[in-house]
């Protein structure tokens, strides 16, 4: 018994041991892979519903990523909608629809609150920016330059404008842009 | 009794309290914890309103009792599997006793927020640093593993290896590589998987 037991225990700190050498090998692949500095662009993702008409804020965008599919996504976006018109500056609220390869259909549409909805088509905001986590927000200027990356939990405690050096996302350290 | 189980050898580990004192350690581990995890999932909850923080808390304590009974599992079969026996209550209520050194980390790393940076550096320097972080900035994957290691985790790390030493009658040194190497091997997979899970996004 003692020895199948031995036998079992190494076997399973050896698959352990593997699997962690694994795991660390993807990380460092991971991680010294380059990332595409985001970028709005129109062209780059495909325009599903129009920003409503009171939308101001000189060009300046916060884009949501979230998924159809990710319901506590959908009732973050609701919820920083309702806190959005309560903001200075009626900066405009984009929602990004990201990871979801079919067009959306006007079902998914109707779920969302009443903002400009863009579909990522190309999925750009994963396999290029290397972003992954549904609910963050991205504010790009009025050119479309990347400025910074908050998580919705941030949204509350947004004053006037920040610099980008205050971005809460890792650097992306001299990658150009898109 | 088999020739095999004649050959076991135990050791000499005490129980850390005594009497009613066990029953009274686990009440206030129980307690601790829940309002440690309660504390923890009320600051999501600013960003997540839904969440119902006594209902997670119920189940994240849960989820720590079952944590703390795998974890002295795993140190006894080990050292079942080398041929020495390992009392699993006992070693178990000293791994649960020593988890208290992780509630003192977290009191200490939310105190540090807004303490003098000398303060802070103290602070860092017992319960990691992940004391000079700021929590509402985004956490690197690196500071979600390693950022407790400091005096106290060291300490317990130092303190489990010890109960097992005198649970299974062995010198301080082969306790201690398993567990230093049990604890690296976790934080390196939760630094890992923070990483891999977030890539360039800021974690909540």
């Amino acid at each position: 018994m003692r020895r199948s037991l031995r036998v079992t225990m190494d076997f399973a700190a050896g698959a352990t041991l593997i699997a962690v050498a694994l795991l660390g090998a993807w990380w460092a692949s991971d991680r010294a892979r380059s990332w595409e500095r985001p970028r709005w662009s129109s062209a780059s993702f495909e325009l599903l519903r129009p920003r409503p008409p009171i939308d101001t804020g000189g060009g300046v965008r916060w884009v949501m990523a979230i998924n159809p599919r990710c319901p506590s996504c959908l009732r973050s976006l609701w919820r920083i909608h309702a806190a959005w018109s309560r903001r200075p500056g009626r900066e405009g609220l984009v929602a990004l629809i990201v990871d979801t390869p079919a067009r959306p259909d006007a079902r998914s549409l109707r779920r969302l609150p009443p903002i400009a909805v863009w579909w990522d088509r190309e999925n750009r905001w994963r396999r290029r920016w290397g972003h992954r986590l549904y609910g963050e927000l991205l504010q790009f200027d009025g050119s479309g330059q990347y400025v910074r990356t908050i998580s919705a939990g941030e949204v509350p405690r947004l004053g006037g404008s920040r610099a980008p050096e205050d971005s809460t996302a890792p650097a992306l350290e001299g990658r150009g842009g898109t | 009794m088999t020739a095999e189980h004649s050959q076991v050898r135990t050791g000499g580990l005490s129980w850390p309290f005594a009497g009613a004192g066990l029953p009274l350690l686990y009440l206030w581990l129980a307690w601790s914890w829940w309002f440690e995890i309660r504390s923890q999932v009320a600051a999501l909850a600013v960003s997540a309103p839904t969440l119902d923080a006594g209902m997670l808390a119920v189940m994240g304590l849960g989820a720590r009792m079952l944590a703390t009974l795998s974890e002295a599992g795993i140190y006894t079969l080990w050292w079942r599997s080398r041929g020495v026996r390992l009392p699993y209550w006992r070693f178990q209520c000293w791994v649960a006793a020593l988890s208290a050194t992780d509630l003192v980390g977290y009191s200490l790393r939310r105190a540090a927020e807004g303490a003098p940076d000398a303060a802070r550096w103290m602070i860092a320097a017992l319960a990691g640093p992940g004391a000079l972080e700021p929590s509402s900035s985004g956490v690197p994957g690196g500071m979600a593993g390693l950022g407790s290691l400091g005096i106290l985790t060291s300490t317990r790390v130092v303190m489990t290896a010890w109960a097992q030493a005198r649970g299974v009658g062995r010198p301080l040194a082969g306790p201690l590589f398993l567990t230093a190497s049990a604890w690296l091997v976790t934080r390196l997979i939760g630094w890992w998987s923070a990483d891999l899970m977030k890539g360039l996004s800021p974690v909540p």
